[in-house]
């Protein structure tokens, strides 16, 4: 120490970039290349564990000549067929398509049936150039899952195609900004809005790939346990319980993708290649909930903090957070491990929902943290439970 | 920042991996803040690399990004310093090779080792990645006023050294 510094002095040293180091880039690179080839592993479990029944080899042979060959591909329809070619794919996997319902507008039923492409109907529109498809659905009380295909008439923008590009992911993304609306007719409460603007969200995601330069095939997933919507009063509502049968309403105004080196350095807004157009769709949701498992288990501790209802679908479960009153939910996170203790992973993006799709969760372990814990210990997890502000375990086998 | 965060939470490894970049000097600046050596430096990086990645699902704020980052570091950094519990004194550390390290960063290791082990890390929060004292508070969970009183404290030794020098 050679001399009194000043403040912009302290700011200089301390926060200088220091010089490399072997050893240090070293173990990030390891780390890097661990990251690279678990998240593979990762989707590519769901791969391995897929029973392969002579009809699904041979879709995937028909998949991997209709690639190489898109004229031929245009000739065979994919519509009836997106839910087996992406839901193992896509980070909310399941097996939809054993249970999904084709979508028909009315008198278009047999060729539904028939998985022929539809002519323009309820459930497929033509805007900006790109016909927007829903042709299936599945539907329990906690997610509503729909396949969808856009076909571009003169092809998707190249930036399209290459936004993934390098990235060791099963499938795609593609972004979009819509409006939802539920109308439950007659029951409570009636007709819900799900719009940005009015702070409410809507999808705004389709996971999916792009089967060749002018169709994109994906799974849309609609969350549903956690339904909150604008009611005709304008007021916020959180129905507690959903009708089994209700009118599911989709506006679509664009689709875009984000381009990550625009993203990554610049503070600029993100530069976005745009499809803009309007696909408006009507789709009538039937929630099986045949599968469905509802525990009430309003269990606290004596700071108010606990779990109330547990919802486990066949591809989810959610746990309904307890905390004193006056407190924000958002300050504590809810977590979970299965029947072996191992931690359940988050559906995709969507945090408090868990994935269950192939897990053994007869039983499930639930824990509640506070979110600094929980952000501090999320990579060790048995460190985390033990530090957890509440602890249960619930059956959930039938 | 904020596109990256969101896809990496969706999963996407590049993503992720550019967002350790951008971050990792910050990173290396921190862990300095803690260690004498390079080697548990490494470990704490990688660490929380690892840990970040396993983590970031559950970041509900993504504008908080770095700090929640920073936060998983400084765990980190605190379970290698108990494992270990290294401590080495000035004596005991080994020379810095001023031709191959360069003034500027013999300074950033000097200045750290002549402040209180308590303050060397608020003044790296403070004065290297600019965090103010109520975000500090936040990270480190201690009171603002205790903050204050750290940076304050470790001032007034760098001053007392001097004079004494």
């Amino acid at each position: 120490m050679k001399k009194m510094y000043s403040e912009q002095e302290l700011k200089n040293i301390l926060g200088q970039n220091l010089p490399e180091s072997d050893l240090i880039d070293q173990k990030i690179q390891e780390a890097y290349t661990m990251i690279r080839e678990t998240t593979p592993k990762r989707k590519n479990l769901h791969h391995m564990r897929i029973t392969i029944t002579a009809v699904a080899a041979a879709l995937v042979l028909c998949f991997i000549f209709c690639t190489a060959n898109p004229a031929l591909a245009a000739q065979i329809p994919i519509i009836g067929r997106i839910f087996q070619l992406e839901e193992q794919k896509v980070s909310y996997p399941g097996d939809y398509s054993t249970k999904s319902k084709p979508l028909a507008s009315p008198g278009t039923e047999a060729a539904a049936a028939e998985n022929q492409v539809p002519e323009e109907s309820l459930y497929c529109q033509t805007s900006g150039g790109v016909t927007f498809s829903i042709s299936e659905s599945y539907a329990d009380s906690m997610s509503l899952y729909l396949a969808v295909s856009l076909e571009a008439e003169d092809g998707f923008p190249q930036t399209f195609l290459d936004v993934n590009e390098g990235w060791d992911l099963s499938y795609q993304v593609l972004e979009m900004d819509t409006v939802a609306t539920a109308d439950f007719g007659e029951a409570a409460p009636g007709r819900l809005t799900f719009d940005p603007a009015l702070g409410v969200e809507s999808p705004f995601i389709i996971e999916g790939n792009f089967l060749d330069s002018a169709t994109f095939a994906g799974i849309i997933r609609v969350d549903l346990a956690n339904l909150a919507g604008i009611d005709q009063a304008g007021n916020l509502q959180r129905p507690d319980l959903l009708p089994g049968h209700f009118t599911y309403g989709l506006k679509i105004s664009d689709i875009y993708v984000i381009k990550p080196e625009s993203a990554a350095y610049t503070n600029d807004p993100v530069q976005l290649e745009k499809i803009s157009g309007n696909w408006d769709f009507s789709i009538d949701v039937t929630a099986n909930d045949s599968e469905v498992i509802t525990k009430e288990m309003n269990l606290a501790n004596e700071n108010g903090i606990g779990i109330g209802t547990v919802r486990r679908s066949p591809y989810e479960i959610t746990a309904d957070l307890i905390c004193p009153e006056g407190e924000s939910a958002g300050d504590y996170v809810v977590v979970m491990a299965d029947a072996r203790g191992q931690k359940l992973e988050s559906r995709g993006p969507i945090v408090g929902t868990y994935s269950v799709w192939q897990r053994d969760v007869s039983k499930v372990t639930i824990a509640v943290c506070d979110e600094e814990t929980y952000m501090n210990y999320k990579g060790d997890f048995d460190s985390l439970l033990s530090k957890a502000l509440f602890q249960t375990e619930v059956e959930l086998s039938r | 920042m904020r596109t990256l965060v969101k896809q990496a939470q969706h999963r996407n490894p590049e993503a992720f991996i550019r967002l350790m970049e951008e971050n990792r000097q910050a990173m290396q600046r921190v862990a300095f803040g803690f260690f004498r050596n390079e080697e548990d430096v490494a470990d704490a990086i990688q660490d929380t690399i690892l840990d970040a990645w396993e983590g970031i699902g559950g970041l509900k704020k993504p504008d908080y990004f770095k700090t929640w980052l920073i936060r998983i570091l400084i765990n980190n950094c605190n379970k290698i310093f108990n494992h270990n519990k290294k401590s080495c004194s000035a004596s005991e550390l080994p020379e810095i090779e001023k031709e191959e390290a360069g003034n500027s960063y013999v300074e950033f290791r000097e200045l750290l080792l002549a402040l209180p082990a308590e303050s060397r890390l608020i003044f790296q929060l403070y004065y290297g990645e600019q965090y103010t004292t109520r975000e500090i508070s936040d990270i480190l969970h201690m009171k603002e006023s205790t903050v204050k009183s750290r940076l304050h404290r470790g001032k007034e030794l760098l001053r007392t050294q001097l004079q004494d020098a």
